[in-house]
């Protein structure tokens, strides 16, 4: 498949605030996106404007508020997709097709039982939770994210494994929390950790550098086949050198610390 | 002509109202036990700062009041599905359902 081939479906309902830049994002490695409201792929929008999820490559979910965040962050949308498009998307992750998740996307996706979906490719009640940030606050900062996956995460193809990366995070609810008592090594046994956060200097975050008090910092994991994967901060903000906090400091990329991110799908799709 | 439908209709509204059974159920999401309830702490705090003294613990509750077209004991099931389906998080919470 060429890049220019290759159809991104960034899916929105109202209260979602983040897709503009999502698009963008993959916009700008060379694919296409498409910002696709989730009324359009189940038939409830006019003919025009219908799409099918089974023409697209990749899914994104991008952040924000969707459904006010009423019941729990990402409940609604997960409830409306499972009800109206759950064999669909199953498929689709079945299909190894690339599934994104930021900030709000991330908790959607945990609320829908694709991640971390240790079992089963989507588990019919969530088994983890993205609870409130232990300061009780909406943290809004830049944060120092490491690559921790061994290699099978689709999204960090392109970046190398303990490299550091400066990804804004802007969240009131990311703390990962599971009733497994071994949660944490099944993730780690599995490969499905992605990104922990960590002090500015690579050592282990304390808050603020860990914003929500997530267990052994985690930032964003995978599910074990490695194609479904849900991060809390928002690589789409830091594409270009200009929204990198440093760049007038000495940063010396063109790139921004988020587009590895996307090249890594395109990488994955194109081989 | 007028009058017989305007009669007609208002039997029919009253045999609907007679004839369906409602039941108000009431839906309790808690934390679970050990799960921090940030809400609640700074709540507490705030309420402390108002000069609210003697108060052991604040501890934030998610309620809702689902009224339904069906007998009771449907209608605490129904409940239940709509805790399973979205209104808990299993990770975090637990539910209760009490017809009224």
């Amino acid at each position: 498949m060429k890049a220019k081939d290759v159809k991104v479906c960034v899916l929105r309902i109202e209260g979602t605030n983040c897709e503009d830049e999502m698009a963008e994002a993959f916009s700008m490695v060379g694919v296409s996106a498409e910002k696709v409201h989730l009324k359009q792929l189940i038939g409830q929008s006019p003919a025009s404007l219908a799409r099918d999820l089974e023409d697209f490559d990749v899914l994104a979910l991008p952040g924000g508020f969707s459904a006010g965040d009423y019941v729990r962050a990402g409940a609604i949308f997960a409830a409306r997709i499972k009800s109206a498009l759950g064999p669909q998307v199953k498929k689709f992750v079945e299909a190894e097709k690339p599934v994104l998740g930021v900030c709000n996307g991330f908790q959607i996706l945990v609320e829908l039982g694709l991640l971390p979906a240790m079992e089963e490719t989507m588990t019919p009640v969530p088994t983890a939770a993205l609870y409130t940030n232990d300061s009780a606050r909406f943290e809004c900062r830049p944060t120092v994210l490491r690559n921790d996956n061994r290699g099978k995460c689709i999204f960090t193809s392109d970046v190398q494994k303990g490299k550091l990366l400066m990804i804004p995070s802007a969240h009131g609810e990311g703390k990962l929390m599971s009733m497994d008592p071994d949660f944490i090594d099944k993730l780690q046994d599995n490969d499905q950790i992605v990104f922990r956060y960590v002090c500015g200097n690579g050592e282990p975050a304390e808050y603020p550098w860990n914003p929500n008090g997530s267990p052994s910092d985690i930032a964003g994991i995978c599910n074990p086949a490695g194609n479904v994967m849900g991060m809390m901060p928002h690589p789409e903000r830091v594409m270009t050198r200009f929204t990198h906090p440093d760049w007038t400091r000495g940063y010396s990329s063109q790139d921004g610390d988020g587009k590895a991110i996307f090249t890594s799908v395109v990488r994955y799709l194109t081989k | 002509m007028w009058k017989i439908q305007a009669c007609l209709s208002e039997s029919f509204n009253y045999a609907r109202v007679i004839h369906s059974i409602m039941a108000v159920i009431d839906i309790r999401i808690e934390l679970k036990k050990g799960v921090a309830d940030p809400e609640g702490t700074n709540t507490k705090k705030t309420l402390e700062s108002l000069g609210f003294n003697g108060i052991e613990n604040v501890k934030t509750v998610k309620f809702f009041e689902v009224t339904l077209d069906m007998p009771a004991d449907e209608a605490k099931k129904h409940g239940e599905e709509m805790c399973k389906k979205l209104l808990a998080n299993p990770v975090i919470q637990t539910y209760s359902v009490t017809v009224r």
